[in-house]
């Protein structure tokens, strides 16, 4: 046992929310709190496939129908052969995660701002499940084909290159570019300084403008985000942040089974198969413990990598 | 609560303050390090630009790339690869053995991977990366030389010494055509005077590939096929031509 929350010891009410002024100074900590779930670029497995193995995976077949390959002339009275099928697997395998916040009843009542209050920590259960998600995705995004050159700076143009890549490889969109917030810092340096046309545009001037992590807008069509979650490559000298056509990664919440009735249910968020989040409370009475706990099962995957760029820059 | 992670070890808030040892340093989970025949940087290192092979980690994370949860006797969760690694091996990637002797900071280790204890969970990074506190924050150094030297053992043992001529071609060619693109930009960027510099450094490195495949080859390797033998996927070229040569350079 560790890390519960006491009235008496640190973090607890008695050190950090003495008096009502406290609950009006009771602020987060710095941290990456942009979530991805949900988001438009990201292939949602859960709405479109069922059919989960007993193990846990799930095979996502990827095949050249919808006019891939193209006909053949014929001869006549020539038979036409068959054209093969080609095909390519991903293979996504959602794992157990859980988040538990534990609560002394003595730290409960003495808590004059409700940050302990079991729906708080509710609510911050499903929070960290969607920052878990994020998490796993920015794991996914290294080791895609390459732009840009390790130790090198981000550039606006690295930015048109991984653009101009995906358009080449005939990526539908929307995009998106995940970056970390030093590489979004070095592409704005440089679309600072620019000139040309860059400089004229409105895009340009609208990522200057400061928003904080999360989303930063959209230029070229393109949506940007930035996380801290990004990865590091290369032992540590880079970046490997990524820009991605809808396709190219994807994530399967797996749903909870149904809630028995030993559970106390809180919260329960749905998902494409159901319910995907459970925040449910534990009582330890004679201990006189609530503990706040949330469940989620997820996975991601790459779908078909051609379909991203791995932004290389440099720390 | 605490409880096991995937990181190895439980997650307990520990006031990195009071222990020395402990760094207040995101956790991560242990990993496999993986090169492929396709995927190439040209890195900067103390002996001038080299193409070397960029490598590919994949975190033990369950729920990542296929990573399995795998619980094991002590009640440690932790991620099981396998599956994943045999997916990727069908992709083309070769993971390099996690025991593999390598050098970081002038010592040798075996194992590519080092774990630090860090407040929020355990800490994995490569052994090339060392975690030192300054008072109660965390600050990180780096080998690269040593990385770099590691990165020429992968090329020789596991990548056939070097790129395929194909795609040393098309590194050189984009690497050129972002050179002519900064170029154009370096008058209003000063990012891309920047890269102006790094990029043309970085276009030496195929000078050295532009020597004769046959000296890429290790001592003791099998002989390589005559040259003149060799399928040459260029048309127009003959055989011993340098790529500088086709690409309009001098031979």
């Amino acid at each position: 046992m560790a890390n519960e929350i006491y009235a008496s010891s640190n973090p607890g009410p008695a050190d950090m929310l003495v008096g009502a002024i406290a609950s009006r100074n009771a602020r987060l900590l710095l941290g990456s709190r942009f979530s991805l779930r949900n988001a438009p670029w990201l292939v949602n497995l859960g709405q479109d496939l069922i059919g989960l193995s007993a193990s846990g995976n799930l095979q996502i077949g990827l095949v050249s129908l919808g006019g891939t390959d193209l006909m053949s002339s014929v001869a006549e009275n020539a038979s036409i052969s068959n054209t093969s099928v080609t095909t390519d697997q991903a293979t996504c395998t959602p794992a157990d995660y859980g988040l538990a916040r534990e609560v002394s009843d003595k730290a409960l009542r003495r808590d004059p701002t409700g940050l302990f209050d079991p729906m708080s920590l509710a609510m911050d259960g499903v929070a960290s499940a969607g920052m878990t998600l994020t998490s796993l995705l920015a794991q996914e995004l290294d080791g895609l084909t390459q732009v840009g050159t390790t130790g090198a700076d981000f550039t606006h143009d690295t930015f048109l290159a991984a653009q101009f890549a995906l358009e080449q490889a005939l990526v539908p969109g929307p995009y998106a570019a995940l970056l970390k917030p030093k590489q979004f810092n070095d592409w704005q340096n440089d679309l600072e300084s620019r000139g040309g046309l860059t400089q004229w545009r409105p895009a340009s001037a609208d990522m200057q403008m400061l928003r904080g992590e999360g989303y930063k807008g959209n230029y070229n069509g393109i949506d940007i985000m930035t996380s801290g979650l990004v990865q590091s490559a290369n032992s540590g000298a880079d970046w490997a942040g990524a820009m991605w056509g809808v396709g190219c990664v994807g994530y399967l919440e797996e749903a909870q089974g149904p809630a028995n009735p030993a559970m106390v249910v809180l919260l329960e968020v749905a998902g494409s198969g159901g319910v995907v989040i459970r925040v449910e409370l534990s009582r330890n009475s004679k201990g006189r413990m609530t503990a706040t706990v949330t469940h989620y099962v997820v996975g991601t995957c790459v779908i078909e990598a051609a379909r991203g760029r791995t932004l290389i820059s440099g720390q | 609560m605490s409880h096991p992670t995937a990181e190895g070890g439980e997650e307990v808030v520990i006031n990195a303050a009071q222990a020395p040892n402990v760094h207040a340093h995101p956790p991560s989970t242990p990993f496999t390090l993986l090169c492929h025949p396709e995927h190439w940087d040209v890195f900067l290192t103390d002996q001038g630009a080299e193409v070397l092979p960029r490598l590919k980690r994949l975190p033990h994370q369950p729920g990542v790339a296929g990573v399995e949860q795998m619980t094991l006797g002590d009640g440690r969760i932790v991620g099981n690869p396998m599956r994943a690694i045999a997916a990727m091996r069908s992709k083309g990637w070769i993971e390099l053995p996690t025991d593999m002797p390598i050098v970081a900071f002038g010592s040798s280790y075996r194992g590519y991977v080092h774990r630090y204890q860090g407040t929020r969970g355990a800490i994995h990074l490569e052994r090339w990366c060392r975690l030192y506190k300054v008072g109660t924050s965390t600050h990180r150094s780096d080998d690269r030389a040593g990385y770099h030297a590691f990165l020429r053992q992968i090329r020789d043992r596991f990548l056939d010494g070097g790129p395929e001529q194909g795609i040393a071609e098309a590194m050189r060619a984009n690497l050129t055509r972002e050179l002519g693109r900064a170029k154009v930009s370096a008058g209003r960027s000063a990012g891309a005077a920047a890269a102006v510099d790094v990029l043309a450094k970085k276009l030496e490195a195929f000078k050295r590939l532009d020597a004769p495949r046959s000296s890429l080859h290790r001592p003791g390797d099998a002989a390589p096929p005559d040259e003149a033998e060799a399928m040459d996927p260029i048309p127009n070229a003959t055989p011993g031509t340098s790529l500088a040569t086709l690409l309009g350079g001098k031979p």
